[in-house]
């Protein structure tokens, strides 16, 4: 479950126009294809495009650190919203049935900095992508590719920092929900999507840390998600907090919890554990207890988002604190496409069963700062 | 200053006793302003509404990306990626041609003006508002509807209102030679986008790129480069061959550089306008002076000194001209609002669509133009006032001093003519680059003839006057005597006329010899039997593009012997653009049309299949290039050479105009579509039948216009004359004002007569005998201004042909005599030079004898 | 306003003084001796006619006293000044405000009031509009035209224009006033009328006038007659002598 970067407020040469691209956005929802039903994911197939479903999400975050040790964070979205299930056959090739975004993040710890970026563009060949059938997905020149060999390559700046990975998976994909990669949103039935993670992508590559800079080699881990589905979010749920992490003790864990406007949580909130001998629990809501210790005020938006948690999974021994490597991770996104959440890299410690344990995840935060209202 | 404006009121005083002379020069000056302010108007405005509407679009872009025939989108992602640039968005722009407009309930054939249709990606777009950025205008749900729905696009709110179009409206629109639908979502308020983009429609970058035929391609790219570090040199070698980076305004400053030489063209001409004017002035002051001889020499006895009464005299002109151009701004305006709708019909003629939307003067050109205006009627002012000066102090009036002391002046005048000519035949002859040396030399000549006439008078009125003793006919030397006697004033009367007149004739000569080369050229070029072209081409003005199934259908009818297609781009060349072609040359006829030069007909287009050009005679006059040389411009690939083998006559192109082959056209810039066709029958004398069935079979899938060899030859004739509507606009006035002039000097001369009129008529003269009077004293005043207009108007023609157009659009011109036309245009002079004695002729029948005879 | 050298003339010095002057028009054969050597002085308070027939330099003389002719030898000196020497400005100013001309035609500007022709050489020398109609408007009612202040020259009787342009050669409170032929326009009755007011107001002021005239009215009235024949005073003492009415016309009555 990631962010959808829900409405947006688009200028045509200074005609506003608010383009309602939410997940949860009526329009159009009933062409599309639901999640619905039980589906066999099959790769690397499925790790291409759905253009059925109405929206679809790539995700990479990861830690990496340089030769010197320095730790850098990021995050890079890729996200498709199909704004008609069923487009006329048209002449133009920027004729276009979606919208795609691209949203970056990279978090510099040593320098203690944090750095985001943003594009949109119509679906069109050679502007912004996804292929069926293998992963392919481009926002204008934003990449995420895999080769023939099976590893990927990440292409991507995050505000000026070019950012260029090769990735390899490590471990088969990890389906999420209840049935193996439907993963429900809401109580009723299409309030779902199909969800799946490859948790230990091993990273290496080069990263600006700067505009100006020139290029470090980095490698480290990268945690990957792709969701698809149409209409899955609730008219009532406010936002969501979000946990994902790869433990140096071979566990693999993933948390999220919707929030409901009258400040519960949506039972179909849920979670994933992967033992480290590849067993899979999937965690309802009441499988699992989060509890926030410390809170931050963004000076920009003035909103206050949890800053350090103890999760614990009691029936499988899970009791971590999770806490950001720095404060300020949130992605101002006011001037643009108006939805402005917290999306970081953090430290997870504590043990799992009676061995103590490390790693480092990424947490996010959203619907604190606005419930998707776009600004006109 | 208490003297000057007792003086000064002394001569107001005077001016409202007789006013005649005074309203006359002050209207000579208000229409002379009137035409220079309404030209500059109206012209400016031509110019800024295009130049605003090109650079309104372009936003706040640094530079664009351009290449002939279209810029690939593919190409945006890679230019979007470097580092220098801060911003991209594609564009893809054009104009349609409306058809009609329908609601729901029916449709209605529309005349509202063309749209320009403009193409954007919203995503992209935002960057480049400028700071108006305007609230919204449509919801969230109609954003869907823009991006997606194909044909659905955002009108201005001022076009709306003017066409009545509404939302939810469809509006039938031509363009690349078939018919499209498109769909109002919303209407839009101007201080969106600015004044300038009243006729931009704003629509999906792929329903312009639908709708203009340029699948596949953007116009534009434009780009916020960043200011600082070599931005614009590396997003320069970034760049593939056949695209170029450039200023935003740079497109907007080549038309609105061809737009300024043509209201140059016209403002000149106007400006002569203000030089009839000015003679009118000079006259009434002459006229002034000669009046008030008595009273100025009792002013003088009274203790009036020279310079006061010079100063008097010229604040008596300032104030005329200032009366003059108070008035003549305000009716510039109201003629520029005329002019506005001709002007603007030629410039789209001519050159790019403009729609002229007046916008208010500025205080600063106001001011500017009354200042003008007085500094004109007091320079006319200055000898009139040295003559007042040297008036004595006499106790006793003496009227004829100022005569005879002009008649002393007469060999001055005659010298003046004589530097007037030589200065003008110096500017015929010398190149300065440009054509306003052209109108210097009008100018010199206009003064030299001006100047000329009074001396004419002087010698040629005795010699009439005896004749008219000896045949015992007393009314020609009462006549002659009378106007020779009044010299100061019928001279300058005449000289009005004779400049208005010789300018007259001298554009008609022009006109009459470019009408009689254009209609020379069209019988020898005009070979083809049908002519097709697309729909939007006459009203948007851009290359148009007929549907390659349309062509392919035309070759394949029965009854078509061959076809001619034409390919064309618009090519920026030096600092204008010109227009570069592909032909095909299947038959005879196709080579014939070309009227060459320079170089030989088979052997010019053996090369040019080859892979050679020919060039249009404008082309080969402004940048000097000939047989031999090479024309480098910038392809789809880079820069292309093309070896130069003949030059043509053309007419249809000031711009200048290169034909190739179309193989090699499409090897070098692609294959833009086909923008003419020219089809050869078999049987050529049924052309007008096939046109129509031509048209009949193509309407409904295509929107082309068809027209016969004859429906094309009077469609071109009808353009050029359109061409002139404006010069003809401004000889009209010019002339009615120098009329004007000689009727208000006829009714001074009988004012001043009215004692001896009186005593004629007393001694039993009747009415009819006075009538005949003044109808001999007029056509002689007419008389003579044609005696000088003819071979003055004769030398102006030459210089328009051969100086001013061969200059301004490298035409070369047989100068051709319009014999009807010039015999008319004198014939309506004199004819208006009788009526003008109705005026006085009028006050003598209303005259009682005896308070005449009474009256000093 | 008085200037100096004027100021410094003795007061019972001549108002004109003219010695040897000769004015020819013209060259050659067509020449014409208008003066040829007149001496004259004319004291102040002197009412002098100048007679003779047409042509004999009547005018030309009243012309060179008055700076607007300047002869070809000889010497004028009005009020103490030589105006044989003087530059255009010069003569203009002395006119405007030293002299005062009244005309045989009245010469009144058609375009201005009664009152604002009187006020006018005042104006010229600069005096605002307010004191020179004040100062007219009193003139006027000298005249016995007070009533008749606000109307235009044509809505006057000759007798009123004259009376008028009186008014108008005092405005400036002159020492010397140029008349000529001051009632030539009119007929007896109102001519006498215009000789009285104009003697009245000359004698009045201390004044000195001089009048080109044929009208026995004005021998009459005038202290003293000048007679000229040929362009020489024939008869310069006394005032007895009647001139001639202008019975010879001569070949070049050049003025008219």
């Amino acid at each position: 479950m990631r962010s959808s970067l829900p409405q947006r407020l688009v200028l045509v040469h200074g005609l506003a126009i608010a383009a309602a691209l939410a997940a949860a956005s009526p329009i159009g929802g009933d062409d599309f294809e639901a999640a619905d039903r039980p589906r066999e994911l099959v790769f690397p197939g499925d790790h291409g495009d759905h253009p059925e479903f109405k929206t679809e999400w790539w995700y990479l975050t990861g830690s990496v650190t340089t030769p010197d040790g320095e730790l850098l964070g990021f995050q890079a979205t890729w996200f498709r919203s199909a704004l008609v299930a069923a487009a006329p056959a048209r002449r133009s090739n920027l004729a276009t049935r979606d919208l795609f975004f691209f949203h970056g993040a990279l978090t510099d710890v040593a320098r203690k900095s944090f750095h985001f970026g943003q594009v949109g563009s119509r679906g069109a060949p050679d502007w912004a992508s996804a292929e069926r059938g293998s992963l392919d997905v481009a926002v204008l020149g934003r990449r995420l590719t895999s080769d023939a060999d099976g590893s990927w390559r990440a292409t991507f700046d995050v505000d000026g920092r070019a950012v260029e990975l090769r990735l390899t998976p490590t471990r088969t994909p990890l389906l999420h929900g209840e049935v193996p990669g439907l993963s429900r949103k809401g109580p009723r039935p299409g309030q779902a999507s199909y969800y799946y993670s490859h948790t230990r992508l091993r990273a290496e590559g080069t990263v600006q840390r700067s505009p100006d800079s020139e290029p470090v080699a980095v490698e480290g881990t990268v945690w990957f998600d792709h969701e698809f589905g149409s209409n899955q979010l609730a008219e009532d749920q406010v936002g969501w907090d979000w946990f994902s992490v790869a433990l140096d003790d071979g566990s693999d864990l993933m948390l999220y919890l919707l929030r409901r406007e009258d400040g519960t949580f949506e039972t179909e909130s849920s979670g994933t554990l992967r033992r480290p001998d590849g067993t899979r629990e999937h965690l309802r809501l009441a499988d699992f207890r989060v509890e926030v210790l410390e809170t931050w005020r963004s000076p920009r938006s003035d909103a206050t988002y949890p800053a350090r948690w103890r999760l614990r999974v009691p029936d499988h021994g899970v009791d971590l604190e999770v806490r950001p490597v720095i404060a300020d991770q949130e992605l101002d996104t006011r001037d643009s496409t108006g939805v402005t959440y917290w999306e970081g890299l953090c430290e997870f410690t504590g043990r799992v069963g009676e061995r103590g344990v490390g790693g480092r995840g990424y947490v996010e935060l959203v619907g604190y700062a606005s419930r998707f209202r776009a600004r006109i | 200053m208490t003297a000057l404006r007792a003086v000064l009121a002394i001569f107001l005083g005077d001016v409202r006793r007789h006013p005649g002379n005074a309203i006359a020069s002050a209207l000579a000056m208000v229409a002379g302003v009137a035409v220079f302010v309404g030209i500059h108007q109206a012209g400016s405005a031509a110019r800024s509404s295009f130049v605003s509407s090109v650079e309104a679009i372009a936003g706040r872009a640094t530079h664009q990306v351009v290449s002939e025939s279209g810029v690939a989108e593919r190409r945006l992602v890679p230019l979007l990626g470097l580092d220098a640039v801060r911003d991209a968005q594609p564009v893809v722009e054009g104009m349609v041609a409306v058809v009609s407009i329908g609601s729901g309930d029916g449709k209605r054939d529309s005349s509202a003006s063309p749209l320009r249709l403009l193409g954007i990606d919203p995503f992209l777009s935002t960057p480049f508002l400028g700071e108006r950025g305007g609230g919204p205008v449509i919801d969230a749900d109609d954003f869907d509807a823009f991006l997606t729905r194909p044909g659905t696009v955002i009108i201005p709110g001022p076009w709306a209102a003017e066409s009545g179009a509404r939302v939810g409206d469809r509006i039938m629109v031509s363009s690349a030679g078939r018919l499209h639908e498109l769909k109002v979502l919303a209407i839009y308020d101007l201080d969106v986008l600015g004044e300038a983009a009243r006729d931009t429609a704003v629509v999906d970058i792929a329903t312009a790129q639908e709708t203009l035929d340029r699948v596949g391609l953007l116009d534009r790219i434009d780009l916020i480069i960043e200011k600082s570090g070599g931005g614009e040199a590396a997003v320069a070698a970034a760049l593939r061959d056949g695209e170029r980076l450039e200023r935003p305004s740079s497109r907007g400053q080549r038309v609105a550089k061809m737009i300024d030489a043509f209201r140059l063209n016209l403002l000149a001409l106007g400006s002569l306008a203000l030089v009839v004017g000015s003679l009118l002035v000079y006259n009434a002051a002459q006229f002034s002076v000669v009046r008030r001889g008595g009273l100025l020499g009792q002013l003088r006895c009274l203790g009036v000194s020279r310079g006061l009464v010079i100063l008097a005299v010229l604040a008596e002109v300032a104030l005329l001209g200032l009366t003059g151009g108070i008035l003549g701004v305000l009716a510039g305006t109201l003629l520029a609002r005329q002019l506005a709708t001709t002007m603007g019909r030629t410039i789209t003629d001519l050159y790019a669509f403009v729609r002229v939307e007046l916008d208010p003067l500025g205080v600063g050109f106001v001011a500017l133009v009354i200042a003008g205006a007085v500094a004109v009627a007091v320079a006319a002012g200055v000898f009139p006032a040295l003559d007042a000066a040297r008036t004595a102090p006499r106790m006793v009036g003496v009227r004829s001093r100022s005569e005879l002391q002009f008649r002393r002046q007469l060999p001055r005048l005659l010298a003046f003519s004589a530097g007037g000519a030589i200065v003008g035949l110096i500017a015929m002859n010398v190149d300065v680059g440009g054509w306003w040396m052209g109108f210097v030399a009008s100018l010199a000549f206009l003064v030299a003839g001006a100047t000329l006439l009074p001396p004419l008078m002087a010698l040629a009125l005795p010699v009439l006057r005896r004749i008219g003793e000896r045949a015992g006919w007393m009314t020609l030397p009462v006549a002659a005597g009378a106007i020779e006697r009044s010299l100061t004033r019928t001279g300058g009367a005449a000289a009005a006329l004779g400049v208005a007149l010789s300018m007259t004739l001298g554009v008609i000569v022009m006109i009459g010899s470019f009408e009689r080369e254009v209609r020379r050229w069209i019988e020898s070029t005009l070979l083809a039997d049908v002519f097709v072209a697309d729909a939007s081409e006459s009203v948007t003005r851009q290359p148009g593009r007929i549907p390659a199934e349309a062509v392919a259908e035309m070759r394949a009818l029965p009854g078509v012997r061959a076809v001619d297609t034409l390919r064309g781009v618009e090519l920026p060349y030096a600092d204008r653009s010109i227009f570069f072609t592909g032909a095909e040359l299947p038959v005879e006829e196709s080579r014939l049309r070309f009227e060459f030069i320079e170089g030989e007909r088979d052997t010019a287009v053996d090369l040019v299949e080859r892979g050679a050009v020919i060039i249009s005679e404008p082309l080969s006059n402004r940048y000097g290039l000939g047989v031999g040389d090479e024309l480098v411009v910038d392809g789809r690939r880079g820069e292309e050479r093309f070896e130069i083998a003949g030059v043509f006559r053309d007419f249809s192109f000031d711009r200048g105009y290169a034909v190739t082959s179309s193989e090699r056209f499409i090897a070098a810039f692609d294959d833009p579509g086909v923008k003419n066709v020219a089809l050869y029958l078999e049987e050529p004398g049924r052309s007008q039948e096939f046109a129509a069935a031509l048209r009949a079979r193509l309407s409904g899938r295509f929107l082309l216009e068809v027209r016969s060899n004859a429906e094309l030859r009077t469609r071109i004739l009808a353009i050029f004359h359109r061409t002139f509507e404006v010069t003809y606009a401004l000889q009209t006035i010019a002339t009615v004002m120098a009329l004007a002039g000689i009727a208000v000097t006829l009714v001074g001369l009988f004012i001043e007569r009215s004692r001896e009129i009186a005593t004629v008529r007393a001694i039993g003269s009747s009415i009819a005998a006075v009538g005949r009077l003044f109808g001999v004293e007029s056509i002689l005043m007419a008389l003579f201004p044609i005696i000088i207009a003819l071979p003055l108007g004769a030398l102006l023609a030459l210089i328009l042909i051969t100086i001013v157009n061969f200059r301004s659009f490298g035409w070369t011109i047989d100068m051709a005599w319009p014999w009807s036309s010039v015999l008319l245009t004198c014939a309506l002079a004199a004819l208006a030079g009788l009526l003008a004695s109705a005026a006085p002729l009028w006050l003598v029948r209303r005259q009682s004898i005896a308070r005449a005879l009474r009256e000093e | 306003m008085v200037n100096e050298s004027i100021q410094g003339t003795p007061a019972r010095a001549a108002v004109v003084v003219c010695a040897g002057v000769r004015k020819t028009y013209g060259t050659g054969r067509g020449s014409n001796v208008a003066l040829d050597g007149v001496d004259v002085e004319i004291a102040p308070g002197e009412i002098a006619a100048v007679v003779g027939p047409s042509g004999s330099g009547k005018s030309t003389l009243l012309h060179v006293i008055g700076a607007m002719d300047r002869p070809d030898s000889g010497r004028v000196v009005v009020s103490g000044r030589d105006v044989t020497t003087m530059t255009d400005a010069d003569a203009s100013r002395f006119r405007r405000e030293r002299l005062g001309f009244v005309f045989q035609f009245f010469n009144l500007i058609p375009a201005l009031s009664a009152l604002d022709n009187v006020a006018l050489p005042a104006r010229l020398c600069g005096v605002s509009a307010l004191a020179a109609r004040a100062r007219a408007h009193d003139l006027l009612g000298r005249m016995a035209l007070a009533d008749r202040a606000d109307e235009y020259p044509d809505a006057l009787s000759g007798g009123q224009q004259q009376r008028v342009a009186i008014a108008r050669a005092l405005v400036n409170d002159p020492e010397l006033i140029l008349a000529d032929e001051p009632t030539g326009a009119l007929d007896s009755r109102a001519g006498g009328r215009v000789l009285e007011f104009l003697g009245s107001v000359v004698r009045e002021r201390g004044a000195t006038l001089v009048m080109v005239t044929h009208s026995e009215l004005a021998l009459d009235f005038a202290s003293r007659c000048i007679r000229i024949e040929d362009g020489r005073i024939v008869d310069g003492d006394g005032g007895g002598e009647a001139g001639g009415d202008g019975a010879g016309h001569g070949a070049a009555e050049r003025d008219r």
